[in-house]
């Protein structure tokens, strides 16, 4: 009997066993960051092709077929962990977080995503919570201080201006040190300087950074020059900055919507004069107003993002209006075939004020003295009067721009096994900016450049400029895995054209009133066009050995149109090699995780390209108009043997973390060695002929970047987060083919040159001599001065939650190189100098140049940000997310020069040329700006 | 078909694709400037080049003016952007502003040459006016490389040639210039080739062109043209005339009658620069019968030339902007009741200074001068006496033409590009050091110095030059037929 009843048991159970096989699951995935649901996980059942992704409360449900047993849970940056089903009709998994972040994975640009772990080298990266944890308004912004080995400054507080991005060194005397951009794997207009015709409205100058779309963006990635960037092709010796945008999660749709509000103030710190704040600045409303969609099933997937900006900035007479919108979406064609699309326009309008090096621009002409004499000894009456004909003055100038941009990207992938794959993407940029300026005969009488009742003095000059560039690619990415190696390769091609049209109308004589040109006396027009393609072909392999060990290589061959007629395709090799010592049964048997957590060993070597200007390889007749005709004269000498300049680097590091990763080193050596460095230095004056860019250059930079991440504390209520980098950079031009130096900005007394021996863009001026008594002795001339590039720079950031509580402090700094107080020299002009002494007041300002050198060290506090997330029980069923937040940026600012150091007046470059920077000169900084903001998700 | 098989095509379709790039062309770039290819296959490329060095010529007068004025004891550099070095006669090879004038002088001699030379073998329709008028512009580049430099190279790159030598240049290509249909560059040359022989000291062939050049045009002038509305505008006229916040170019007191020679002519003129006049053949006439001890003919001729002074247009204009100074308002004589004195040891005179914050004032354009016939008759008592007046009237005559500097026996140096980049010249090479006569490198941080008394109304400028040019009329660096 007894054995009957077990043989009954056993049958029932095989039959509820059957039963269950049939079974429908469903369940929740949390992990302990998101108890409420983690969406977009990927739930599998073993073996088979059946599979779900969790909504967005996390919750899934499939059915799992006769003959399986397990559920697979798997999500990027999480432990995949798997699930016996036997009876259970509901599973509930909470995932934990893989502490081995080196899997973190990156998408190096070419092919698809890769491990983190199989890289030797470093990429930054930000992702969506880190972006828009600050107010956003434009890119540069975003990066700034969330790059731990990057260095942004920005150029100006006027909108819409350049700035200096760059990691590492500066590798080019011909270009500047801005990255090649990508969004979706599609390049876009990164032009950072003044363009080659510009209006000339002082210092601050357009920057097509500033106005990249930043909406909808999931992650961006900053791949640092040199060696890591081989693959990018000819142009990426300065880095690539990745941007990739949200394409929307399968679930159901969450509707988001921002709006910010906030008062921006012109910020008082670096002021000679803070009558100069009382005059100019005034506190100007800012407002953001955001909408986003995103939503999707299984199959189609889409995300959406509106925004309205504007500001009235913090002074007269400059404002802007930023209207944005992206959308991305992403379909299964079938299932092997996915296609992904993301468009984005912006529309922004800019009004701006004179400058830095412009008799103009009235901030310089109070904070120089030039025009208004020393404000300290004025009557409040006699203030008033000035502050009245300042701001009227200011009321009647007329600077504008406007920039539409348009920018989309499509990709094709194909998976065409588990092992092949393959990518097709393209796509465009154009970028259009149109700047404006009236100058009226009544602006000019009130500045006092016109005599009164002047009529034909009203001008308007307008600029133009049209970009486009187009990508196409199409890579191959293989993997195969042969006992203990595994093997990544990844091959393809790549072409862009980028087409920039420019034109200039300066118009004379106008009648008063007037916006139109049509209404003018005279009109004279320049334009520029340039056009380059670029095509290249890339195969890069990496291979791995009991995943542990990994060897990369690499080469990339690139033919453009901008190399000589000489010069064929171009050879970019790379290759490398990473270890991850800790993943070593060893390491771990003998050191737990909770001591040290990881190491990681990777060196690699890699060279890329900048290529020439386009059209500086040929010899041409320059057409000039002179008294109405053409004129010719000798243009750009030419040479057919005109190549990119290469850039090769050197880069050693490892990363280690302790106790689960809570304290985490990324240390990183670098040399990159420029060779046939691009430089346009003169010939003798007796050959007649203009510069001309020649392959005689070399320039080194050798440098350490160090980064430290400190989970200090970590429990389920309160978390803190410290960040800190520290980065060294050691920068040489090593020879300059025996060509005489060369100016690449400032002023011909106290300039930026390019010298053998000393660093790009060093400081030349005239250095005086002093005896023990301070006066002066004799002259050094031409003596090398200081260096805009300081040898030092990092960030902090500090990240602390508690309970719903978020506060996001990030701050930068820099050390060790100088800046010109330019501002000064002008007060000199005017007997009014601080920095030279009142026995060097009478000598020649030429002779005194290296006294306005001053240290550009600077410790700045850019953003504290303090958030509130309302519990889920406060918001009902109606509203998935309420968040309050009050941010400040450019709170605290230490620094020891008389001028900001940040910002630079003049020696940004232009098109196709070095800037520094370090020129401080009549140049607003950014503004103290407080926001409120709310966001609610439905 | 198949997906299997659709697999296998679609990467195969994706590759051959790329072929397909040719349909787009991306590689087709074109210049959209000219390249010297096109521009010589062109129908008539010779007046556009010409077009191009008289533009040129623009660039080389931009260059050389402003500089050798402030270098001069004509106008002191008050705190300008302009260059700071020359003020105070310090002439080195790195400063920019020397090379700039190098390079333009170069690039004005290069592209005569390839007129000459490359143009001239295309362009069947060049004619000889069309010759001489390259051979008159690089005539001009050997002579005031000849009047400024000590040495020059006159090929790229090569050796540099010492002074009497690119002078000697300038006298060939002005001969080969001369005779040309057209009576204005015929005339200038023939004055140029005086000009260069009175450098040199060739006195008799000074005189026998001077005299020539008036006969063939007793108002000769030769004007270098600025474009206003399109570049290059007259960076003199910038400087002495036009103001920002601190461009304040000073005139020395004594010649404020005369300031500036260059204003604002509307939206669509500029002032231009006389390269070339008459004046000059009238000065080195006089200056040779005062080296024949011919000083009643000199007084003669001078007072020709004063009658041709007064006969060359003055214009009226609004000159209101200028403050004498603007870093310190009222620092420097500015009303016409004030008395300068070109010494202390000279007496004080009246009328020299404008007062300009009232109605227009009154500027001679071409020529001035301040000497009368009188002044002359009184001035004939020795040749010191003489050759002082003669220098006081080539000041006034040429203020802001550039010509002061040499004059004063100063010359400029090979700049540091050019020895760095020219295998042929070391930095040791003589022609990099400045020539500053003995007596003007004495008072060299004076040269611009006066004493302004405001409640008396006086002004005593420091250094008479001229006084001091004819006291060393001996010295080789000056005064070429003494």
């Amino acid at each position: 009997m007894k054995r009957a009843l077990l043989s009954l048991a056993l049958t029932m159970l095989a039959v509820l066993s059957l039963m269950a096989q049939s079974r429908t699951v469903t369940g929740r995935v949390t992990s302990d960051d998101e108890p409420e649901g983690v969406p977009g996980v990927n739930v599998s059942v073993k073996g088979t092709m059946v599979g779900a992704i969790t909504d967005i409360d996390g919750a899934y449900s499939l059915t799992v077929p006769e003959g399986s047993n397990v559920l697979v849970f798997s999500f990027v940056g999480f432990l995949t962990q798997e699930v016996t089903v036997n009876n259970q009709s509901q599973i509930n998994v909470v995932l934990e977080e893989d502490v081995r972040l080196l899997q973190e994975i990156v998408i190096t640009g070419q092919g698809e995503g890769i491990e983190k772990r199989r890289l030797p080298i470093t990429v930054d990266r930000m992702d969506e919570e880190d972006i828009y944890k600050v107010p956003v308004v434009q890119l540069d912004q975003i990066l700034r201080s969330n790059m731990p080995s990057a260095q942004i400054r920005l150029g100006s507080g006027q909108p819409g201006t350049t700035s200096l991005i760059r990691s590492r060194g500066p590798i080019s005397a011909a270009v500047g040190t801005t990255p090649v951009i990508y969004v979706d794997g599609v390049r876009v207009d990164n032009l950072n300087s003044a363009a080659e015709l510009s209006l000339e409205t002082g210092g601050a100058q357009s920057s097509a950074i500033a106005d990249i779309p930043v909406e909808n963006i999931e992650s961006i990635e900053y791949v640092k020059g040199g060696a890591a960037t081989t693959l990018y092709g000819a142009d990426a010796a300065n880095g690539v900055i990745q941007i990739f945008t949200k394409k929307g999660k399968s679930g159901q749709s969450r509707v988001n919507f921002e709006t910010q509000l906030g008062s921006q103030v012109g910020t008082r710190d670096y002021l000679f004069y803070q009558e100069t704040g009382d005059i100019i600045f005034r506190p100007g409303l800012q407002q953001s107003y955001r909408l986003g969609v995103d939503g999707g099933n299984d199959n189609v997937t889409y995300s959406f993002s509106g925004n309205l900006y504007g500001d009235d900035s913090y002074r007269y007479g400059v404002e802007q209006i930023r209207r944005n919108f992206r959308g991305g979406v992403t379909a299964k064609v079938n299932d092997w075939i996915t296609y992904s699309a993301s468009a984005g326009f912006s529309s922004n309008e800019f009004t701006r004020d004179y400058n830095a090096n412009s008799s103009f621009g009235e901030f310089g002409n109070l904070e120089t003295v030039a025009r208004w004499g020393d404000l300290t000894t004025k009557t409040p009456s006699e203030l008033d009067s000035i502050s009245t004909r300042i701001r009227r003055t200011i009321g009647l100038t007329n600077v504008t721009e406007r920039v539409r941009r348009f920018q989309n990207s499509h990709q094709f992938s194909f998976k065409f096994s588990d092992k092949v794959s393959s990518r097709a993407i393209f796509g465009i940029d154009s970028r259009s900016n149109k700047q404006r300026d009236i100058t009226t005969n009544e602006q000019l009488i009130q500045r006092g450049f016109a005599p009164a009742g002047a009529t034909d003095r009203g001008t308007i000059d307008v600029f133009e400029r049209n970009f486009f560039t187009l990508t196409g690619q199409l890579d191959f990415t293989w993997k195969e895995e042969i006992n203990s190696f595994s093997f990544l390769t990844i091959a393809g091609g790549q072409f862009f054209r980028n087409q920039d049209e420019q034109i200039q109308i300066n118009a004379t004589d106008v009648t008063e009133g007037s916006i139109s040109i049509n209404n003018a006396g005279e009109k004279s027009v320049e334009d520029f066009l340039s056009a380059v393609t670029n095509y290249g072909f890339f195969v890069k392999e990496n291979i791995g050995f009991r995943d542990k060990v990994f060897l990369e290589g690499g080469i990339r061959l690139d033919g453009n149109t901008a190399f000589g007629s000489d010069i064929g395709l171009q050879v970019f090799p790379t290759f490398g090699a990473a270890y991850n010592l800790s993943d070593e049964e060893f390491f771990r048997d003998a050191l737990p995780t909770n001591t040290i957590s990881r190491v990681k060993f990777r060196a690699n070597y890699g060279v890329a390209g900048n290529f020439p200007r386009p059209f500086a390889n040929d010899r041409l007749i320059t057409t000039n108009t002179f008294l109405g005709v053409p004129s010719y004269t000798f243009g750009n000498p030419g040479d057919p043997t005109l190549k990119p300049e290469r850039t090769a680097t050197t880069e050693v590091g490892g990363d280690i973390g302790f106790i689960e990763d809570r304290i985490r080193f990324q240390v990183t050596w670098y040399q990159s060695l420029t060779k046939d460095a691009l430089f346009s230095a003169p010939f003798a004056p007796s050959f007649g002929l203009g510069n001309q860019l020649r392959n005689i250059g070399e320039i080194e930079n050798i440098g350490w970047e160090l980064g430290a991440n400190f989970v200090v504390v970590e429990s389920n209520d309160w978390n803190l987060d410290v960040s800190l980098s520290y980065n060294t950079v050691k920068n040489v031009v090593l020879s300059s083919g025996g060509a005489p130096e060369f100016n690449v900005g400032g002023f011909t007394f106290l300039g930026s040159f390019v010298k053998e021996g000393e660093t790009l863009g060093y400081f030349r001026g005239n250095r005086p001599d002093l005896d023990s008594e301070g006066n002066l002795e004799s002259v050094t001339p031409n003596a090398s001065i200081g260096s805009p590039i300081a040898p030092t720079f990092g960030s902090m950031t500090v990240n602390t939650t508690y309970k719903r509580f978020n506060l996001f402090v990030t701050g930068d700094y820099q050390t060790g190189g100088q800046t010109i107080a330019v501002d000064d020299v002008l007060r000199f002009f005017a007997g009014a100098s601080t920095v030279i002494p009142e026995n060097l007041q009478s000598e020649s300002f030429v002779d005194l140049a290296a006294l306005w050198v001053q240290s550009s060290d600077y410790l700045k506090i850019r953003n504290i940000a303090l958030s509130y997330d309302f519990p889920p029980a406060f918001l009902g069923n109606s509203m998935k997310r309420l968040s309050l937040g009050f941010n400040i940026s450019n709170p605290i600012n230490f620094f020891k020069a008389d001028v900001d150091p940040e910002v630079s007046g003049a020696g940004f470059g232009t098109q196709n040329s070095f800037g520094g920077g370090g020129f401080g000169y009549g140049t607003e900084s950014m503004p103290r700006t407080y926001l409120g903001t709310v966001r609610i998700s439905f | 078909m198949n997906s299997k098989l659709y697999k296998y095509l679609v990467p195969v379709m994706l590759v051959t694709s790329f072929s397909g790039c040719e349909l787009v062309d991306p590689t087709e770039v074109t210049n959209p400037n000219l390249t010297e290819e096109a521009i010589l296959a062109t129908s008539n490329p010779m007046s556009p080049w010409i077009r191009g060095i008289r533009r040129q010529l623009a660039l080389v007068s931009n260059e050389h003016v402003v500089l050798t004025e402030i270098g001069s004891d004509n106008y002191e550099n008050a705190q300008t952007f302009y260059n700071q070095n020359l003020d105070g006669l310090t002439i080195r090879p790195v400063d920019s502003d020397i090379n700039d004038f190098q390079y333009s002088l170069g690039r004005l001699r290069e592209m005569a040459d390839y007129g000459l030379n490359t143009i001239n073998e295309v362009d069947e329709s060049t004619t000889p006016e069309q010759i001489a008028e390259l051979h008159f512009l690089k005539a001009y580049s050997f002579l005031l490389s000849g009047e400024y430099f000590s040495f020059l190279p006159v090929d790229p790159g090569g050796e540099p040639v010492e002074w009497p030598a690119l002078l000697d240049s300038a006298i060939e290509n002005f001969t080969l210039a001369e005779g040309s249909s057209d009576a204005l560059i015929d005339a200038a040359a023939t004055l140029g080739k005086a000009r260069a022989n009175y450098k040199l000291g060739n006195q008799a062939e000074a005189v026998q062109a001077a005299e020539a050049a008036i006969v063939k045009d007793p108002d000769l002038i030769y004007y270098v043209e600025f474009d206003q509305t399109q570049t290059p505008v007259n960076t003199a006229q910038t400087a002495m005339y036009d103001r920002g916040n601190f461009d304040d170019l000073q005139v020395l007191p004594r010649l404020d009658f005369l300031d500036p020679k260059y204003y604002n002519r509307g939206p669509s003129e500029a002032s231009p620069v006389a390269l070339f006049k008459i004046e000059e053949a009238h000065l080195i006439i006089s200056e040779a019968q005062v080296a024949d001890s011919d000083l009643v003919g000199a007084g003669n001729t001078l007072k020709a030339l004063v009658e041709l002074v007064e006969s060359r247009e003055t214009s009226s204009f609004d000159n209101d902007q200028q403050d004498r100074t603007e870093r310190e308002p009222g620092s420097r004589p500015d009303s016409t009741d004030i008395a300068v004195a070109a010494s202390p040891e000279d007496p004080l005179v009246e009328g020299l200074v404008l007062y300009r914050k009232g109605e227009n004032i009154n500027v001679p354009t071409i020529s001035g001068t301040s000497v009368d016939k009188e002044r002359i008759d009184a001035s004939l008592g020795s040749i010191e006496e003489a050759l002082e007046l003669i220098y006081l009237m080539r000041q006034e005559i040429f203020i802001g033409e550039g010509r002061r500097l040499s004059d004063m026996g100063v010359r400029l140096v090979i700049s540091e590009v050019e020895y760095l980049a020219n295998e042929n010249i070391d930095e040791d090479h003589p022609g990099t050091k400045p020539v500053i006569p003995p007596f003007i490198d004495a008072i060299k941080d004076e040269l611009d110095a006066f004493d302004y008394d405001q409640n008396a109304k006086t002004c005593i400028i420091t250094h008479n030059i001229n006084k001091i040019l004819s006291q060393n009329s001996s010295s080789d660096l000056v005064l070429p037929f003494h």
